[in-house]
Order: structure tokens, then sequence, then C-alpha cells
């Protein structure tokens, strides 16, 4: 099989040259920390990261920032089942039977269980990916300007929709990430737009925006937020799962990363969404459901599960389709094109070889996170007790330093700040931040393809309506936008106790 | 972060918040329509819409949800008014004290001065500064610790920067000693 063959080969590719895999396993390291400090999440860290991978090569430089990523999803669960507090927001859902385990005594074998899900998970997720990517890609290839316009219209429909507890608010971010984006050249005319002159602005300077939104606004909240000390005083225990009790999670884990995976897959949803909808799931299949909430290990492998099997999913489209499934995937986007490589079918037809080398360290990376998470969970605890007053002045030192290294330019870090004060008002005024920057990746594909399929088809507007994938994903995008908007003209505001409305509200302001 | 689980966001913005930012959204729309206007047009060229239809369009929507959010908020609302605690904080049991704003804007305006004087005295004196500044005002007062620290971070990025990544960090236009 072409996909096996290539893996292999892939992993040969890595087996000769073993920096990348070094470089991955300091990503893992560095995920889980990110992870386990609350107010850091593996968007920041792989936002942080970004400017250090510049001179690196593609290889090592996308696998340590997917280190990062798997890390980072996963080590939000350590504090959420020690101290209750989720690391990340994705890690909300484990603190629920985490926690109530810990308390019993059980720290230990729910922590056991949190890694070994997660793992599963990411194996599941990176072998999707694997099979699935290359088909994807195949298919997006036949795509032409008209296609790739619907599929921007859908990505953006979607991500609007799930992020954010208002959708007016998440809409207000859509928008204003779209309006950002058409900052520098128009990409038809070549005419520049709002740049006040500034050369640096003739295309929108992507990466420092990132790093602005999701670094620099929480170090700027962390700065008036009172000094809290958190302090692990909890019996770990017994860390592995004995046998019989891991089996009886295993068909919980299968169907919370199937389900992972398929939220990833759906542009905007997170692990966030994942974790929350995989447990749920667990719930209602429990045959006791009441004990969900009170230390039910298999709501903890549930969450865990779901959450990183989103990982991969949330890869496939960015990688074939150049859609990010979520804001992680939306910054390594930009770390790829930095590479040079640019995401979306053709990545698959030029660079093969590349995308299986990096297939096969995603592999390597969670078999890196399985052993990582395992040995240091006993460690993670003390990473806690690492105070704000060095950590936030650090990443406000990274956040400049990095934003400076892109371009060597001043007037990137001025961006940057710029960016961080209206992310920090943003965030403190429920308007989530990944529809900007999804935006920002998208609505230049949406111009663009719109504009191309237009002078195509000599000006009429036929190909939206004639072809029809086309039109396919133009009806979903209307049906994704108008299912919210009649509910909130019907009454009920969106004040909906479901699991939904609370996810979407985590999603929103936490990323 | 709002909150965890199980509970309803509620409405945690402020009512003044949300008019405020709705009239800045509002600005910035109106203002890109009236630089949009400035474009070129495609005239007699009727294959494609010119630069200026998509900004017009983006800006035309940011003015209708605008002002959706700000008659949304005018309007009185029937119930679910009642907990408009201010957006929660990150760790549910924090303890409920109140976010101190003069810190996040002494930090803003200490990261743009530390941003200027980089550009002028370059990387390696300004940071050191900037991180002892910094942990002093996140309330780390040892004078010990504190620039151990600062110098300890400061050395490391700029040796993993020049080395490693081979981007040497700004010297400072006032020494012009570097050659990049």
């Amino acid at each position: 099989m072409y996909e096996i063959d290539m893996l292999l080969q892939g992993f040969a590719n890595l087996a000769n040259e073993p920096l990348p895999l070094l470089l991955a396993l300091i990503g893992v390291t560095l995920g889980i920390i990110i992870g386990v400090l609350p107010g850091l999440t593996a968007t920041m860290g792989v936002a942080i990261l970004l400017p250090f991978t510049f001179g690196m090569d593609p290889v090592s430089a996308i696998l340590m920032l997917c280190g990062v990523f798997f890390g980072g999803i996963f080590g939000g669960s350590i504090t959420a089942i020690l101290l209750k507090i989720p690391g990340t927001p994705a890690a909300a859902a484990t603190a629920m039977d985490g926690y109530a385990l810990s308390q019993k005594g059980q720290a230990g074998l729910a922590l056991g269980t949190a890694t070994l899900s997660s793992c599963f998970g990411g194996f599941l997720s990176v072998f999707m990916l694997i099979f699935l990517a290359p088909l994807l890609a195949g298919i997006a290839l036949e795509f032409s300007a008209a296609e790739s316009f619907a599929l921007a219209v859908f990505g953006l429909s979607i991500i609007t929709s799930v992020s954010g507890d208002s959708l007016v608010k998440g809409l207000i971010a859509g928008f204003l990430g779209l309006l950002l984006s058409t900052v520098g050249l128009d990409p038809m005319a070549g005419f520049p737009r709002f740049t006040g002159g500034f050369n640096e602005l003739l295309n929108v300077p992507f990466i420092p925006v990132m790093i602005g939104l999701f670094a620099a606004s929480e170090a700027f909240k962390s700065l008036g937020q009172p000094e809290t000390r958190a302090e692990v005083k909890v019996y770990i225990g017994r860390i592995i799962p004995p046998w019989s009790v891991f089996k009886g999670l295993i068909f919980t884990i299968l169907r919370s990363s199937g389900l992972g995976i398929i939220v990833g897959i759906i542009p905007g949803a997170g692990a966030d969404i994942a974790s929350f909808v995989a447990y749920n799931e667990a719930k209602r299949f429990s045959k006791n459901p009441e004990n969900f909430g009170k230390g039910e290990l298999k709501g903890v492998a549930a969450a865990e599960s779901g959450a990183n099997a989103c990982t991969g999913g949330d890869l496939l489209p960015m990688m074939t389709l150049g859609i990010p499934g979520d804001a992680v995937t939306a910054v390594m986007l930009g770390a790829l094109t930095m590479q040079g490589l640019q995401p979306g079918p053709l990545l698959f037809k030029d660079h093969a070889g590349l995308v299986f080398t990096l297939f096969a360290g995603m592999l390597f990376c969670y078999a890196a996170l399985l052993i990582i998470g395992l040995s240091s969970l006993r460690l993670m605890g003390k990473v806690l007790e690492m105070p704000r007053a060095i950590l936030t002045p650090l990443i406000l030192a990274l956040c400049v330093v990095g934003a400076y290294a892109i371009n060597n330019s001043m007037f990137d870090v001025g961006i940057m700040l710029a960016v961080g004060v209206v992310g920090f008002f943003m965030q403190r005024w429920d308007y989530p931040a990944s529809p900007v920057v999804l935006a920002l990746i998208m609505g230049p594909m949406a111009e663009a393809s719109f504009r191309r399929a237009l002078s195509l088809s000599g000006g009429s507007l036929d190909f939206l309506y004639t072809r029809p994938i086309t039109l396919g994903l133009l009806t979903v995008a209307v049906i994704t936008l108008a299912l919210p908007l009649l509910r909130y003209f019907r009454g009920n505001g969106g004040n909906g106790p479901t699991a939904d409305g609370a996810t979407a509200g985590t999603v929103g302001s936490a990323k | 972060m709002s909150h965890s689980s199980g509970g309803t966001p509620g409405s945690g913005t402020p009512r003044s918040a949300d008019l405020f930012a709705g009239a800045v959204v509002a600005a910035v729309a109106v203002a890109a329509i009236v630089v949009s206007g400035g474009f070129p047009t495609m005239a007699g060229l009727d294959t494609d819409v010119g630069p200026a239809r998509f900004p017009i369009i983006y800006a035309g929507a940011l003015l209708v949800l605008s002002a959706i959010l700000v008659i949304g908020r005018l309007m009185p609302k029937r119930g679910a008014q009642a907990q408009s605690a201010q957006a929660a904080p990150a760790e549910p049991q924090a303890p409920a004290e109140a976010f101190r704003f003069h810190r996040v804007a002494i930090g803003v305006v200490a990261t743009a001065v530390y941003i200027y004087m980089l550009s002028l005295i370059g990387y390696l004196p300004t940071t050191v500064v900037f991180l002892i500044g910094m942990m002093r005002l996140m309330g780390m007062r040892s004078w010990v610790r504190a620039p151990i620290i600062a110098v300890a971070v400061t050395a490391f990025l700029y040796l993993v920067f020049l080395y490693a990544l081979q981007i040497p960090l700004p010297d400072g236009s006032l020494f012009e000693t570097g050659e990049f």
C-alpha cells in the first residue's frame, strides 16, 4: 500500500537524521509543561515557539510544534486531575471526574488513564490522518477556484457559529478578521489596501498578530490577576491502570477517539469541544451515568481520548485543504507557510516524502508523549509552583523577541503589542479570538478564489450554483449561519444549559 | 476562560463595554468604507469586482453587527440580567479578588517603553531592566532572585537566537555596532 510504504520511508528518513526527533522530544516536554500551567494553552505555546523554529529545516520545525501541540492538549489534564484547575480549556471535562478520583485517593489511576487515553486517541487520529489525508488531497486537487471559494465560506461560517457564547460577538470577531485580511496587496489587481504607506503591511503580518492575540493578551490578563498559589498535596499512588480496569475502558476510548476525530475535522471546533462531546457521549452510553462527575474513570478516558483524537482531525483539513481545524492549527499553518510549504492538496503532490516523514514524526511524538507523560507525572505538580511573577514577564519578553525575529523588524513588534492590547479587551469582553485568526487565513483564500472564479466564468456568477460541490458547501454554510439566527430570534437568547452551550462558552474566550 | 462546565456564561460583559466596543467596531467599519471608496474601480472590466468590493462587504457586515450589539444592549432584557459577575477568572474556585486593571495598564505601558528603548539602546540592557521591573510589578520583591533570573533569561534568549537560530537581536540604533 502506498501509504504504508511512504510511512515506512518516513520512519527511515527520521532514523537517518535524529535531530528532528530530538526537537520533537523537546517540543512534547515543553508542550506538557505549557499545558500544565494554567493560562498557557497549546495555541499560545505554538505561537510563542514558532519564531524559534524559523531557522530550522521544515521537518524539525513542524515536528517540534506538533510536539508542543500534542503535549499542550494533554498537559492540561494533569492539573485538572490534581487540582481541578484545567491547565487548558480542553481539560475542563477531565477535571470533573479526574478531580473526584484524586479526592478518593486514586489520582495516579486517573493520571495514568488520562495519559494512556490521550496517546491512544492521538495515535488513532494520526493513523486516520495518514490514510485520509492523501485521499482528501486527491479530491481537493480537482478543486478549482469556485470550490475553493465555497470551502473558505463554509469553513468561516462554521467557525463563527461555534466559537463564543454570543453569536453576534463571534461574527464580529470573524468579520474583523476578514477585514484585517484585506490589508495588503489586493489578490487580483495588486493594489495596496489599508497599508497607510507602510511597506511592512503589504502582507498581513500574520505571525505577530498570532503572538499578540494568543500570548501577549494572556500575559496582560495575567498581570491583573491576583497571585494564587497552587500546591499539590494529593497522594498519587499507582499510575498504570491494571488490565482488568483498562479493559473496560477500551470501548469508551475507541468511541471517544472517533468522535474527537470528527469534531477535529470540522473547521473551528477544537479539542475543548471534542472533549465535552466525547464525555457526554460516554455518559449517555454508560449503564450508570449517575457515576459521572463523581469519579468515573470512563469520564477521564473519554474526555482525554476525545481531546487528543482531535489533534489529527484538526490537522487533516489544515494540511489537505489549507483550512485550519482550529486556532492551534491556524498557527501551525503559519509555520508551514513560513517554511515555504503551502498547505493544500499540492503539498501532498509536491512534497509527499516530507509529509509522510512528518506523519511518522507525529506518531513518534505520541509515543514520546506516552513515555514522557507516564514518567513525569509526579514531577509535573512541581511545575505548578513556578510563580506567575516569573512566568508572565518571561512570556512578554518571548513575545517581543519572537515578533522581532520573524522579519528582524521592530514594526512587527509594534503590531504584536497593539494586537495584544486589543486581544486583552476582546477576551475581557467575551469576543472569541479564534475566528479572527481563522478569518485572517481564509479571508484571502475566499476573496482570491471568488475573484479568480469570476474572471474564469467571464464575469458571471453562475459558478455559485452550477457546480455541485460549490453549491453543496455554500448551502451548508448558509444553513450553519441561519440555524443559530433562527434560534436566536425565536427567543431563548442562547442561554441553553446544554453541554454545547457550556462548551461553546469555553472555546471562545479561552483560545 | 469562562466557566469550566455546567454554569451558563450569562452576560458577563458590562453594558458600557458592549456599547463602547460596538462604537469602536462601527467606527472601524466606517473608516474602512471611506478608505475603500478611494480604491480604483475596475471600470470597463466586468470580470472583476475590484479591490474595494470585499472590504466594503466585510465592513458593511460589521456595521450591521455592531448595530445589533448596541441595540440589543440598549433594549431592556427579559430576565437573565442577574449574574453580571465580571468575566470569570481562570480558576473556578479562585478567590473573588478584584481584577487589577492598573497593573495591566502599567504592564502595557512598560512593554511599549521597552519596545521603544529596545530599538534605541539594544536588546541586552533593556530586557534585563524590563524583566526586573515586571517581576517587581507582579510582586516579586527580592533584589537577589529577580535580577539573577532576569540576567539569565536575557542571556539565554540572546545566545539561543544568535547561535542556534542565527538571528542577532538588535544592538540599538544609537550604537550602530551590528552589521545586520
